[in-house]
C-alpha cells in the first residue's frame, strides 16, 4: 500500500512543478467555461428551453461539468511514453501491479487538480454566475459518490485506449478521438437533456453518460429516489465491469510488450 | 555573416525542394498520416457537431441560422489548413530554440525564417483542417443567400489568405518572444486555442471584453466573422465600422509585416548574445 501511496505523491506533485503550465491551465479552464456559459445565454436570450433546465439550472450544469472535466484530465501518454523509453521494464519488476499504480498516480493528479485548480475556479465562476446548491443533503452525498464512481470508470476507460501503445501503436490518434467522442457525449458541452431523444436512448445504454452527465444530474436533483439510485447502481457496474476487463487488457498487454532500448 | 546571394526563383526552388523531401517523408509513413488526418478531422467535426445541435435546437443565434454559421466557421477551417501548410516551423519553434536546434539554422547561408518555414509541414493537421473545410464550405455556400459575382469570389479567396496571416502573424510574434528565452507556448495555445473556438460563433455573443480582444488585440475576428457577415451581408447585433469588413484581407498583410520586425529584432537579439 506504501508504494501505491508514494504513487499518488508523485502525481500529485508532477504537476505542481510546472506551475506556469497549471496556471495556464487554470485560466483556459476558466475561460472556456465562461465562453461556455455565455454561448447558452444567448441561446436562451431567444427562449431557450427552461422546461428542461432553468438558467440558473444550466449555470451550475456547465460549472460542475467544466469542473469534472478538468479534475479529470489524465496523463494520456504516461503508458506510451514508458514504452518509447524503456522504463516500462522497471515498472514490470516492481513488487506493484502496474494498473494499481498507474491508478495511484493518477488519483494523485486528479487531487492536485482538484484542490489548485478547479475548486478555486469553480468558487469564482460560481461568485459570477450563479450556482445553485444541492436540493437536499442526499442530492450532494449521490452527487459526491457518483464522482468518486466517474473517476475510476473515466481511469478504466482511458487505460483501455492508453494499453494499445503495450502492443506498440502510437496513440496520439486514439487518444484525440476517444477524447473528443466523450467530450461530446459526456454531456459536458451539451447537457444530455437536449440531445434528440434516440440519441439519448443510445447513451443510456453506453458508459459515457455515467462520466459526468449522472454526477451533476444527482446534484441538481434531477435524478432522485430511486432514479437515483438505479443511476448509481449502473454506474458502479460499469466501472466494476471496467476495472476487470482493464486489468486482463493490461496483464495481457504487458506480457506482449516488447521493450527496445536499454 | 556573409551571405549567399539568393533570387526569388533560387529561393521557390530550394523551397520546393524541401517541400518533396517532406512529402516523401509523409509519404513513408503513409497510414499514420491518414490516421492522424483522420483524427483531426474527426476531433473539429465533433466540435462542428456541437455548434450545430445547438444552433439547429434552438433555431439560430443572435439571428444567424445554422448554415450561416457553417459558412462562417469553414473560413476558420480553410485557413488553418493553409497555417499547418505553411506555417508548422513557426509554431513548433520555441521546441526548436529550447532544444538548441535553431543554431543549426544561423550557419547556413539562407534567412533564418526561411529555413524555418521551409523545413516543416502539419500535412495531416492540413488534410483534417482542410477537408472538413471544403466540405463545410461547399455545403454551405449553396445554402446561404450569397450571389457568387467575381468580386465576392476574389474577397473570400484573399480573405482566406489574409486570416493564414492573422494566424501566422500570432505564432511568429510568439516564436518571436522565444528567442528571449521566455517560453509562451502554453499561454500562446491559451490564447491561440480559446479565441479560435470563440471565433466559431457570432462575435456579438460574447461581452464586450471578449469582443475587443477579438477584434483589436488578437484579431481572429477577421479570419472567419467579419469575411463571413461581409459575404452573407448581416447587420450584426454587434456593429463595428463597415469598412471593418473590406479591411479582412489588409489586416492580415499588415499584422505579418509587423511580427516581421519583431521576428527580426529577437533574431538579431538572439544571435549578438552569442553561444
Amino acid at each position: 500500500m506504501r508504494g501505491y501511496a508514494r504513487f499518488a505523491i508523485i502525481g500529485f506533485r508532477t504537476n505542481l512543478a510546472y506551475r506556469w503550465e497549471s496556471i495556464a491551465g487554470t485560466v483556459s479552464y476558466l475561460v472556456s467555461v465562461a465562453m461556455g456559459i455565455e454561448l447558452w445565454r444567448a441561446l436562451y436570450r431567444n427562449g431557450g428551453d427552461r422546461q428542461i433546465l432553468s438558467a440558473s439550472e444550466l449555470n451550475t450544469y456547465l460549472v460542475l461539468t467544466a469542473g469534472i472535466r478538468a479534475a479529470l484530465t489524465m496523463d494520456e501518454f504516461f503508458i506510451e511514453q514508458r514504452v518509447k523509453k524503456g522504463t516500462i521494464a522497471v515498472d514490470m519488476m516492481r513488487p506493484l501491479s502496474f494498473h494499481g499504480m498507474l491508478f495511484a498516480y493518477t488519483i494523485g493528479g486528479a487531487l492536485q487538480r482538484l484542490l489548485t485548480q478547479v475548486a478555486p475556479s469553480v468558487v469564482l465562476i460560481a461568485w459570477l454566475y450563479g450556482v445553485q446548491a444541492p436540493p437536499s443533503l442526499a442530492a450532494a452525498l449521490f452527487a459526491v459518490l457518483s464522482a468518486l464512481l466517474s473517476v475510476v470508470l473515466l481511469f478504466e476507460l482511458n487505460l483501455l485506449v492508453w494499453s494499445a501503445a503495450l502492443w506498440g501503436h502510437s496513440t496520439w490518434s486514439y487518444v484525440t478521438i476517444k477524447e473528443a467522442m466523450i467530450q461530446l457525449l459526456c454531456g459536458a458541452v451539451v447537457p444530455i437533456w437536449f440531445f434528440p431523444t434516440w440519441l439519448q436512448t443510445v447513451l443510456a445504454l453506453t458508459p459515457l453518460d455515467s462520466l459526468v452527465h449522472v454526477p451533476v444530474a444527482l446534484y441538481l436533483g434531477k435524478l432522485n429516489g430511486a432514479g437515483a439510485l438505479v443511476a448509481l447502481a449502473k454506474q458502479a457496474a460499469w466501472a466494476v465491469g471496467a476495472m476487470l476487463l482493464g486489468s486482463l487488457v493490461c496483464r495481457r498487454g504487458l506480457r506482449s510488450a516488447v521493450v527496445y532500448g536499454g | 555573416m556573409p551571405r549567399e546571394q539568393h533570387t526569388i526563383a533560387s529561393l521557390a526552388r530550394l523551397y520546393l525542394q524541401h517541400a518533396s523531401l517532406l512529402a516523401k517523408a509523409n509519404l513513408a509513413r503513409r497510414n499514420t498520416l491518414v490516421t492522424i488526418s483522420f483524427a483531426v478531422l474527426f476531433r473539429e467535426l465533433l466540435n462542428v457537431a456541437v455548434a450545430w445541435v445547438l444552433v439547429a435546437r434552438f433555431g439560430t443565434i443572435q439571428g444567424w441560422t445554422v448554415d450561416e454559421l457553417m459558412f462562417s466557421y469553414s473560413f476558420l477551417f480553410l485557413s488553418y489548413a493553409l497555417v499547418a501548410l505553411l506555417f508548422t516551423g513557426v509554431r513548433d519553434f520555441d521546441a526548436e530554440v529550447s532544444e538548441g536546434e535553431c543554431d543549426g539554422y544561423l550557419v547556413k547561408p539562407l534567412g533564418v525564417l526561411f529555413q524555418v518555414i521551409a523545413r516543416k509541414a502539419d500535412l495531416a493537421a492540413t488534410l483534417g483542417h482542410g477537408l472538413l473545410g471544403v466540405a463545410l464550405f461547399v455545403f454551405a455556400a449553396r445554402r446561404v443567400q450569397v450571389t457568387w459575382t467575381s468580386w465576392y469570389v476574389l474577397y473570400a479567396a484573399l480573405s482566406v489568405l489574409g486570416g493564414t496571416l492573422i494566424q501566422a502573424s500570432i505564432l511568429l510574434v510568439s516564436a518571436a518572444i522565444s528567442f528571449w528565452t521566455i517560453r509562451t507556448t502554453n499561454l500562446r495555445n491559451l490564447i491561440f486555442f480559446n479565441l479560435r473556438r470563440c471565433a466559431g460563433f457570432p462575435l456579438s455573443v460574447y461581452p464586450p471584453v471578449l469582443r475587443f480582444l477579438s477584434v483589436y488585440v488578437i484579431p481572429f475576428a477577421f479570419v472567419n466573422y467579419f469575411p463571413a457577415q461581409f459575404l452573407l451581408g448581416k447587420n450584426d447585433g454587434y456593429l463595428t465600422p463597415w469598412i471593418f469588413a473590406y479591411a479582412a484581407p489588409l489586416v492580415g498583410m499588415t499584422m505579418f509585416a509587423l511580427s516581421l520586425l519583431v521576428w527580426d529584432k529577437g533574431l538579431s537579439r538572439y544571435s549578438s548574445a552569442g553561444n
